[in-house]
Formats: structure tokens, C-alpha cells, sequence
């Protein structure tokens, strides 16, 4: 065994001596890169039509693809990583990017600005990709998180859309209200709205946020006090589902399965790209309005999100290369052709007006919804540090504990302050 | 408890464990849209829709996906039955120095769990410039890594009496045919058992090949099924119902065909 072992470390220092002498590249001969994203066969062919176009243009580097879905690439990569062989452009997402960047695996995006130009993408896309003052990725396109109304229950109700440049959150109550008061039966008037996300915008508004920028607990007791006030009276009166729907709902993540993709719930607080799966779902022509609160209060609490990044391998032996394709799939009309909005809306105005003619009705209402509000969302999102990824089971416990009134809010704000703050090691 | 009575508990309690197999097999006759919203077991109208695009669906027919699999399983089965039963005739019939010490390290390796090799293997093969081709998957197979065979057969060539070798030798065989000639014809329960579970957990093995194989000519049927998933809401479950009945239909056939061989050797190997 002790043998074994040793044998294995030597063959891992040898692996490692091996790859850093191997890192100079760049010699303008043939040069193979390897590109990998997660997602199904659409994806892989749609994906495939824009490398076939890059290769057109850059007859000397070759480009071959790698994917499997989400769960099964990030278990590959892991490994890869590991083992000192990864792609050379590796799409990452959510915390996955930090995550990886920490620890020195992704490239330091600014010894490859030559071949990469940022500025026509939108600000606070870019910034999802910098973390420690070090960009990391490139967004493939932007989400954000918005509500999605169902106009059909409002008219049926006969309550008036709200104004969102003008709605306040005790618009929001009193309009969840007034539609159950008046909707049919088994309309209810908004989901629950208590998510991370949510939290987030509320608290983002008064000029705090979940997190601050050194990785510690933002939000004060006293903001999520008013929020488990808010949904607390909201569940009282019926605007918002009884305890054991919201519970319930929370264990599902197919769009078809929440109150909106069936049609009984007239407002949701929801990510831009569930809309089209959202409507499908409902087969209602459900919209999408900007959060309450975003122009009474102190600051918008609105931000863009990327929907994936694109990052180099710290270790890839043709970093250029590697940022050229990447320039490429994010800037060029034909990448944009091909890829459309299946990596989220384009970060790039350019590519999004070029590819507006070619979108189903869904997507349109999503492009016209990011470009309304792009320029309206707050300026950076502060991306939860390590540890982050707990967040949503710790409010989902203290939040099932909230609406079946076992704990007061001012108790459930404490907690969840106390919680997040022991997971974040802060 | 009476007979007829005793019977018709245990096909209740059969049919309650080839649920989730019946649902899939019901499920792969439904298209995708009406899958979860319609909980009955028996679809409403017969469609083979699934079948005929889940075929084609992944850019390559579906076969070339059973083929690779099949490649690997056959490659492994051979490697397993040769290689194990070599190493479990030295463990059972020779005698050297460090045998104990290297018996247990042998067992010890069973007990090591995949993430803790995967790394380690990876750079192994890396270095070897294997990753991409079928050899990380094979090669190991006839290098007799597959600790637990190799334990299933010590335990069954110990229970053959000394007296067959000690005859085949004095007629002036010499190991490897006293290997070849005596134990291995005895020793068919146990083969079939290793061949059999050879077959269907290199047949169901998902991670080692996602991990090693990355160009999608070379994908295998577990690999290839999670390609019809998407983390957006665009899964193809109909298709993907329909080429998982089509990928478990070897590892059934094999089962069928082999399971008298395997309650055999499970039993006679005291490994219960």
C-alpha cells in the first residue's frame, strides 16, 4: 500500500513538472483547444455551429467540445482539475466560480486582455465575474430576478396591473389582497416571496444586501423583522398561500409544478429565464414587471446576473487561444447567431439586437424586460462567499417555522442572521 | 403460512418493488409533456414516438452507444474471468513470503471508495496518454483489480480438496496447468457469478466512463442517457424512459441467461 501510494504522489509531481513546462505556447502553429459546458444535445449542437464558425475564421486552432449535464460536468471537472488535465475554457456557475478561483485554477482574465475586450458587455454582468478584484469569467449572457404576473388573473379580478416604475411593497400586500378578495376561488394573490433572492432585493433597497463585500452578514434583524411582518400578515389574509402549500412548493423545482405554471397564482417572484417555461406551462401570457419598492426606496435593489461564465484554465498551455474563442462566442454576430439565448439574454447589446428578429414570442418579452431594466439594476452584486450555497436551506427551515408560527419574526431574523453568519465562517 | 397465501404476498410485494421499473416502462409509451401530470401506469394511447427519435436523438444512433458499452462490458468480463481467477489460484494454492500481508492489502482495496482512486488514476492515465480511449476502462480488468472476484474465488478453489492438485501433479502437471486443467473447469459456478457481475456493473457504470471518456463518439449507454437531461426545463424524460429500456435490456437477457450460474456460486462460495 505505502509503495502504491508513493508511486502515485511521484506520478503527480511528474504530472505537475510536466504541465508548467509545457505552459509557453503561443507559437502561431496548429494549436488544439478544449472547450466544455454543461447542458444537454440542443445545447451541444447549437454550440457546435458556432465553434464550426470560430474554426472557419481561425483556420489554425482547432476546437473540440466536451459536455455532459450539470451534476455529471462538475464531478468531471473536479477531477480534471484535480488531475491537472482541465479544458482550457471551462464554463463555470453559481458559486462554482469562486469556488475555483480561490484555489488558483481559474486564469487571471487581464494577462490575456489582448484578445478579450469586455467593454461591450453590460457592467454589472462583468463584475459577476470578478471576485477579490481579479476577473475571472466572462458572462455568456444575464438573467434577472424580477415578478412575474399573470394578467389574466388581474383582469379577472378586475385589480389594474401596478406602475412599476412607481410600486412600493405595501402596494404589493394590498394588491395580493384585493385580487384574492375579488378573484375566483383558489386564486391566491402572490406566492410567498421569501427566497434568498428576495431577501436580497428587499434589504438591497434600504442600502444593505445579504452580504458585504468582505464575505460578512449585511442584512440587519431589523429589515428581515419587516420582511416575516410583511409575509406573515400576507398568509393571514390569504394574498399569499396557507403554511403547508408554501412548504410544499418549496420542494419543487420544475416550473410546471409552481402556483404560476398552473395558473393559479397571480404574481411570483422568479428568475427572467423561467418565463418562457413559466408560459409554456400556464398558457396564459404571463409578464414580467420590475420588483416593488425599486424607485421609493433608497437605491434599486435589481441586479444582473450571469447566467454562465466563461473562464480560462490557470494552467492551459494557449491561454490566447483560449481567450480569442471566447471573444469570439460572447462578441461575434455568427456565435451570437448560433447560440441565441440558450446561455441566457446576451450580455452584448450588439449580438442582442442582432439576434431580436429571430426569438420566439417568449424570449422577446424577456430581451425587452432585461433591456428595460439593464439600465435601471443596481451597479454590483456582491456574490456570496464559500459557504453561501446553505443559505437557501437555512431560510427555507426558518422561514417554514415563520408561516406555521412557531417563531415571531424578530426571533426567525435573529436566527437566520446567526445561521448564515456560523456557515460563511464570519 | 398456507401456500397460495404465502404466494400471493410475495407477488404483492414483488410488484411493489418493479414499480419504479413499470412506471419508466409506462412512461416511455407517454410523450414528455403528459408524464408528471399523468400518475396512471397505464397510458392512455400507445405511442412509440419515444423509441423512434430517442434513437437518433443524441446525434448518433443509439446503437453505437449499446456497441461502446458492449465493447467494455465483453473486454471486462474476459479480463475479470482470466486475471481474478490467476490471482485467486497463487492466493488459494501457492504458498510465498508476504502472502497474508498481501492477501489483506488485496482485501483492503475493496474497502477504498472510488473518489479516493479517481484522481490518482486519472493522472496515471493521463500521463499514459489514455484518457479518450477504452484502455483506463479495460486494461485494469486483466490486471485483476477487482479485489471482491478475486476474494469469491480464493474462497471457492479453497473448498476443492488438495487431493485433485496433489493427483495432477504427481501425473506430472505443472501450475498453470493444474490452473487450467483442474481448478478452472471446477470452478464454473464461480466464473459465471464473476462474469455476470462483471457484465452488469460495467454495463451500469456511470462515473469511471463519464470521467474518462469525454468525445461523444466513444460515450457508453449510461453516459449517453444523461445527455438527454438539460437543467433548464427542456429534459427529454419520454426519450430518455424509452432508451433506458432499450439500454437495460442486455444486462436483463444477461441475467436471465446466467442466474442459475449466480445463485450456484453464491452459494457454494460462503459468500452469503
Amino acid at each position: 500500500m505505502t509503495r502504491l501510494r508513493f508511486s502515485m504522489v511521484v506520478v503527480a509531481a511528474l504530472a505537475i513538472s510536466a504541465c508548467s513546462s509545457g505552459s509557453s505556447g503561443d507559437s502561431g502553429g496548429p494549436v488544439e483547444l478544449r472547450f466544455s459546458w454543461w447542458g444537454n444535445e440542443q445545447r451541444a449542437a447549437a454550440t457546435q455551429k458556432a465553434l464550426d464558425a470560430f474554426q472557419n475564421a481561425n483556420p489554425t486552432i482547432k476546437v473540440k467540445g466536451e459536455y455532459a449535464d450539470f451534476n455529471a460536468y462538475f464531478d468531471r471537472i473536479a477531477t480534471q482539475v484535480a488531475a491537472n488535465d482541465a479544458p482550457d475554457v471551462i464554463t463555470m456557475g453559481g458559486v462554482y466560480p469562486r469556488e475555483y478561483g480561490g484555489r488558483g485554477a481559474l486564469l487571471d482574465l487581464k494577462e490575456v486582455s489582448g484578445q478579450l475586450d469586455l467593454s461591450t458587455l453590460d457592467k454589472a454582468a462583468v463584475s459577476n465575474g470578478n471576485f477579490d478584484n481579479v476577473q475571472y469569467g466572462v458572462p455568456t449572457g444575464v438573467n434577472t430576478y424580477g415578478i412575474v404576473v399573470n394578467p389574466a388573473l388581474f383582469q379577472a379580478a378586475g385589480v389594474p396591473l401596478p406602475d412599476d416604475e412607481k410600486w412600493s411593497w405595501a402596494d404589493y400586500e394590498r394588491i395580493a389582497g384585493e385580487i384574492v378578495a375579488k378573484a375566483p376561488p383558489g386564486t391566491v394573490g402572490s406566492e410567498d416571496p421569501t427566497a434568498p433572492e428576495g431577501i436580497e432585493l428587499f434589504s438591497k433597497q434600504l442600502g444593505e444586501g445579504v452580504y458585504s463585500p468582505e464575505g460578512k452578514v449585511a442584512i440587519s434583524a431589523g429589515t428581515l423583522t419587516r420582511w416575516f411582518e410583511m409575509t406573515t400578515r400576507m398568509r393571514n389574509s390569504g394574498a399569499t398561500p396557507k403554511a403547508t402549500v408554501t412548504v410544499e412548493q418549496a420542494a419543487l423545482s420544475a416550473p410546471e409544478q409552481t402556483l404560476m405554471g398552473k395558473g393559479t397564482a397571480a404574481m411570483r417572484l422568479e428568475w427572467s429565464n423561467r418565463l418562457t417555461a413559466l408560459r409554456t406551462a400556464s398558457g396564459k401570457p404571463l409578464q414580467l414587471l420590475r420588483v416593488p419598492g425599486e424607485t421609493v426606496n433608497k437605491q434599486a435593489g435589481m441586479w444582473l446576473q450571469a447566467s454562465q461564465l466563461y473562464t480560462v484554465n490557470a494552467r492551459s498551455a494557449h491561454p490566447q487561444e483560449a481567450a480569442k474563442l471566447i471573444n469570439f462566442l460572447v462578441s461575434d454576430p455568427a456565435a451570437g447567431a448560433a447560440i441565441g439565448t440558450d446561455r441566457g439574454i446576451p450580455a452584448n447589446k450588439k449580438i442582442r439586437d442582432a439576434i431580436a428578429g429571430s426569438l420566439n414570442e417568449h424570449q422577446k418579452v424577456e430581451v425587452a424586460f432585461i433591456t428595460k431594466v439593464s439600465a435601471k439594476v443596481s451597479p454590483a452584486l456582491v456574490l456570496g462567499p464559500v459557504g453561501s450555497t446553505d443559505t437557501l436551506q437555512i431560510l427555507q427551515r426558518i422561514n417554514s417555522d415563520v408561516l406555521f408560527d412557531k417563531i415571531k419574526p424578530a426571533d426567525a431574523a435573529r436566527r437566520f442572521i446567526d445561521e448564515v453568519s456560523k456557515a460563511i465562517g464570519g | 403460512m398456507p401456500a397460495p397465501l404465502r404466494h400471493a404476498l410475495l407477488v404483492a410485494l414483488g410488484l411493489v418493488m418493479l414499480y419504479p421499473l413499470l412506471w419508466m416502462l409506462s412512461s416511455s409509451f407517454k410523450p414528455t409533456d403528459i408524464i408528471f401530470r399523468d400518475p396512471s401506469l397505464w397510458p392512455g394511447a400507445f405511442s412509440f414516438g419515444n423509441y423512434v427519435h430517442g434513437w437518433t436523438a443524441l446525434g448518433a444512433p443509439f446503437q453505437k452507444f449499446l456497441l461502446n458499452s458492449a465493447i467494455i462490458a465483453v473486454a471486462s468480463v474476459v479480463g475479470n474471468l482470466l486475471s481474478c481467477s490467476l490471482a485467486a489460484y497463487a492466493f488459494a494454492r501457492l504458498s510465498f513470503p508476504g502472502k497474508r500481508i498481501m492477501f489483506a492489502a488485496m482485501l483492503a482495496t475493496i474497502m477504498l471508495p472510488i473518489h479516493v482512486l479517481i484522481v490518482p488514476r486519472y493522472v496515471l492515465f493521463a500521463q499514459l496518454d489514455w484518457i479518450n480511449t477504452y484502455l483506463p476502462l479495460i486494461v485494469p480488468k486483466f490486471l485483476a483489480t477487482d479485489a471482491f472476484f478475486v476474494f469469491l474465488m480464493v474462497q471457492f478453489i479453497r473448498s476443492l480438496p488438495t487431493d485433485l492438485d496433489e493427483a495432477a501433479r504427481i501425473d506430472g502437471c505443472g501450475h498453470f496447468r493444474i490452473y487450467w486443467r483442474i481448478i478452472m473447469p471446477l470452478c464454473m459456478p464461480a466464473l459465471a457469478t464473476t462474469a455476470v457481475f462483471t457484465f452488469i456493473w460495467t454495463w451500469n457504470d456511470f462515473f469511471s466512463q463519464l470521467i474518462f471518456l469525454t468525445d461523444k463518439d466513444l460515450y457508453t449507454v449510461p453516459v449517453a442517457l444523461r445527455t438527454f437531461l438539460d437543467g433548464q426545463g427542456r429534459s427529454s424524460w419520454g426519450e430518455l424512459f424509452a432508451m433506458s429500456i432499450v439500454g437495460l435490456a442486455p444486462i436483463f437477457g444477461f441475467f436471465l441467461a446466467g442466474q442459475r450460474y449466480l445463485t450456484q456460486g453464491i452459494a457454494t462460495t460462503g459468500i452469503k
